[in-house]
């Protein structure tokens, strides 16, 4: 297969779930043809089953399903703590219902039939936003890497320093020189990967260090 | 003329006259064997009187004798005629009587003929002249007796006790009609024969001086015959005005009852029906009929009914039972029930049908309207229950609609790669004909649940049936959060019923048994449907655990009992006059079968609606 001239990642893989096999075919076939890797489900129980985080993945999901419906399975997906962006088919939508969904965190609310572009949007802004939540996700956790190689006297300084203290407020409250507090804290902003204070404040957020 | 010309002749014409009258009725009732004898005997007396007539004017003593010969032969009619005429008409004389008597009597024929002149005279040597009521006849002058008179003597005396024995037997039946009869006909017969036995002895004995008069007495005999018979006679003809007159009050009632009657003789193939049932039958009163004119007024549907129905009385059974359409000649269309019965012979032919016809016009019709208005209100009730379906019928309709715009959209997409993944793009085509046939089933079905139908009965597969409507409701379920569990017999008999209406029934059922469980927490909605099959029956049914039923149970089937905010109160109604047309019933009960278990904060106990249908008789 030729690969697309969409600028995704083949990797990105489509959950679909749809208790229709005819659909769930149908809906396979067209993903498939925009070079998505598709794993498809015709029920939540199995699909809950087996379930493995993917790098980059999204759930194109029917609300009309007997016993798990889609929304049922919306809040289950939420208390899993499963980041799974979802875009929603249904037969017959009533507003109620869409706005429960998107309300929950859906990506988008489809009616079916639906329209191929509709949907290759709304599965690409899906993914978009899982990319986005990976991005985010890498961030935190080269912050919390850095972090980690500070000294315990190099946590201090930066805890004062992003309280807005001047370097003579945080020697003081240290007991120690300001030569010395300025010399840990050319050290912190090396090891935090910052140019400025402002940088510094902002890492310090995400990591949720300071702020007393 | 003398007298004795005047008497005898007389004698002579009157018994003439009386054999005449009566061997023309007997001619007419050939089973009354009575009047035959009667003939018989007035034969004998016309000869008896002819031998005495000769025997008076003979010239020699072998006229004489001859004529007294051919007299006693005149006498043996007479004995068969009178006897005949006790056994017949009396009906009480003993056989073994008779026969001695006979057989005495044709011994003494056979001496009369063989023995001397006669059974009287062995030889006559001369005549002699007398005086005979004022005329001179011949007489026996000197003769010599033949001594075999004495047979001819035993032989009056066996008839004399069989008639008087047979004359007592009668007497003491009881009946005053057979007192008088035995004293006028056995008395005057036993009397006479005793008399012309005696005055014949006593004339050959030289006794009595003067000519043999049996025939005389005999006469007697046949006027007192002839009385009685012509008392029955004229009974027969006024139980003929009688019968004639209840015939007219029976065919005044039958008019009034607006029955036409008719009788077939099936041996000459001839009909004969009152006017009644002519104008019935758009005949005329005078036209003649027989079976194919009638079968050509039936209508061309009905012949083989009606032959059928012809050929079962006379082969089967006696009763004959039809209810057939006669197109009058004017192109009316009449309906007629007829009844009737066969009549067979002693060899078991039937010879006879008699029975009425009625015009069942006005019932039939109303029969027809009947039907009619059940059908409509049938469809009607249908129509609203679809309506509650319109939701979920539209998404069972663009289920497939969707997934052949998915379909051909991805088809598109991988047409225009490079190179185009055709074996892919092929499967989607038949999966894009497959939907749309799914899609066309759907309306089909929904299109003969909506359209006006006449009853059409065929064998069915009751899980198909139900198949097809959980097909319809299929989304219905789903969007009431209902869990449908179903026990469906394997190798149940079919059923004969209208695939339509059973559809009806088991959507009503089903579409209750939802409302009913609205109020049940989602996660608490249970439907079951089940078929089993009991002995010759097979039974379906629903079940829920929803808001249950009122204490009276049959209430649910009453026409506008409804706890719908929108119902109409008639789908049950309909649902039971729908199975009860089909042979089958249908019937509520409030308890939860093993098969669900009850919801802990359901308040109703739910319940269940069971309907059972006659499996159908199909010979392989």
């Amino acid at each position: 297969m030729t690969p697309p001239a969409t600028g995704h990642s083949p990797l990105a893989t489509v959950f679909l779930l749809d208790d229709e096999p005819g659909m769930l075919k149908a809906l396979t076939r067209l993903l498939k043809a925009e070079g998505f890797t598709v794993r498809g489900f015709t029920d939540a129980k199995t699909f809950l089953e087996s379930y493995r985080a993917e790098e980059l993945s999204c759930l194109v999901l029917d609300v009309a399903m007997p016993e798990l419906n889609g929304l049922e399975l919306q809040q289950r997906l939420t208390h899993m703590g499963v980041l799974l962006p979802i875009v929603f088919l249904t037969g017959h939508g009533d507003i109620p219902m869409s706005v429960q969904a998107i309300k929950a965190g859906a990506v988008d609310f489809l009616t079916k039939p639906v329209k191929d572009d509709d949907l290759l949007r709304a599965v690409r802004a899906a993914l978009k936003r899982a990319a986005d939540q990976r991005d985010l996700i890498s961030e935190a956790a080269s912050l919390q890497q850095r972090y980690s190689l500070l000294t315990p006297r190099e946590r201090e300084v930066m805890e004062h320093v992003v309280a807005g203290q001047l370097n003579k407020q945080v020697a003081a409250d240290l007991g120690t020189g300001e030569q010395n507090i300025k010399m840990h804290r050319a050290r912190v902003m090396e090891k935090m990967g910052v140019e400025s204070l402002a940088d510094l404040v902002r890492a310090a957020e995400r990591l949720g260090v300071g702020g007393k | 003329m003398s007298w004795v010309t005047i008497i005898w002749s007389m004698i002579a014409s009157v018994s003439f006259t009386l054999a005449t009258i009566y061997l023309l009725i007997w001619f007419r009732e050939r089973r009354s064997w009575a009047y035959l004898c009667f003939f018989v005997l007035a034969v004998g007396v016309i000869g008896m009187s002819g031998g005495e007539f000769g025997a008076m004017y003979a010239k020699s003593p072998a006229e004489y004798g001859a004529a007294i010969r051919w007299g006693h032969f005149a006498y043996g009619f007479i004995a068969v005629g009178s006897l005949g005429f006790i056994h017949f008409y009396f009906g009480t004389g003993k056989w073994w009587l008779l026969g001695a008597a006979l057989g005495l009597r044709l011994l003494a024929m056979v001496v009369n003929f063989s023995t001397g002149l006669n059974l009287h005279i062995r030889a006559i040597q001369s005549l002699q002249q007398v005086n005979f009521l004022g005329e001179p006849v011949s007489m026996l002058g000197v003769w010599t007796p033949n001594p075999w008179v004495r047979l001819g003597q035993f032989a009056a005396l066996a008839q004399f006790v069989y008639v008087v024995d047979a004359s007592l037997r009668l007497w003491r039946t009881g009946a005053s009609e057979s007192h008088r009869r035995a004293v006028l006909v056995g008395g005057t017969l036993a009397f006479f024969i005793l008399f012309a036995s005696a005055q014949a002895g006593l004339v050959v004995q030289g006794v009595l001086r003067m000519p043999i008069v049996v025939s005389f007495p005999f006469l007697a005999v046949l006027l007192a015959m002839s009385y009685e018979l012509s008392r029955d006679v004229l009974r027969a003809a006024q139980l003929g005005r009688q019968l004639q007159e209840s015939e007219q009050h029976m065919s005044l009632a039958a008019e009034a009852a607006n029955l036409g009657v008719w009788r077939r003789d099936l041996v000459r193939n001839e009909i004969w029906a009152s006017n009644k049932w002519r104008s019935l039958f758009g005949f005329a009163p005078a036209e003649r009929l027989d079976l194919e004119k009638v079968m050509q007024r039936l209508h061309p549907d009905d012949r083989e009914i009606f032959r059928q129905a012809v050929a079962k009385a006379t082969s089967e059974d006696d009763h004959y039972e039809a209810d057939f359409r006669v197109v009058l000649p004017d192109g009316k269309v009449r309906w007629i029930a007829s009844h009737g019965r066969v009549e067979f012979n002693g060899g078991g032919k039937p010879v006879r049908a008699r029975g009425i016809s009625a015009d069942i016009t006005p019932r039939r019709q109303a029969e027809a309207e009947a039907l009619r208005q059940r059908e409509e209100l049938a469809h009607l009730s249908r129509v609203t229950t679809l309506s509650e379906l319109s939701g979920s019928l539209a998404h069972e309709l663009n289920q497939p609609l969707a997934i052949i715009l998915t379909n051909a959209q991805a088809a598109q997409r991988l047409l225009v790669q490079e190179p185009p993944d055709l074996t892919e793009a092929r499967d989607i085509l038949a999966d894009i004909v497959m939907e749309d046939q799914r899609a066309g089933e759907v309306i089909r079905r929904l299109r003969s649940l909506l359209k006006h139908g006449e009853t059409s009965l065929q064998p069915l597969s009751i899980n198909e049936v139900i198949e097809e409507v959980l097909r319809l409701t299929r989304s219905d379920l789903i969007g009431r959060g209902i869990t449908l569990q179903r026990a469906f017999a394997v190798n149940l008999p079919q059923v004969f019923g209208d695939r339509i209406q059973l559809q009806q029934v088991l959507l009503n059922l089903i579409l209750n048994a939802c409302d009913a469980m609205a109020a049940n927490p989602p996660a608490g909605r249970q439907l079951a449907l089940t078929t089993t099959h009991h002995d010759d029956r097979v039974r379906v049914s629903v079940s829920d655990n929803g808001s249950g039923l009122p204490p009276d149970l049959e209430r649910v089937f009453e026409s506008f009992y409804t706890t719908k905010k929108q119902g109409l109160g008639l789908g049950l109604s309909i649902c039971r006059s729908i199975i009860t047309a089909h042979k089958g019933r249908l019937w509520a009960e409030a308890s939860v079968t093993a098969g669900i278990p009850q919801a802990a904060t359901t308040a109703g106990r739910g319940a269940t609606f069971h309907f059972e249908l006659p499996a159908a008789r199909i010979d392989h």
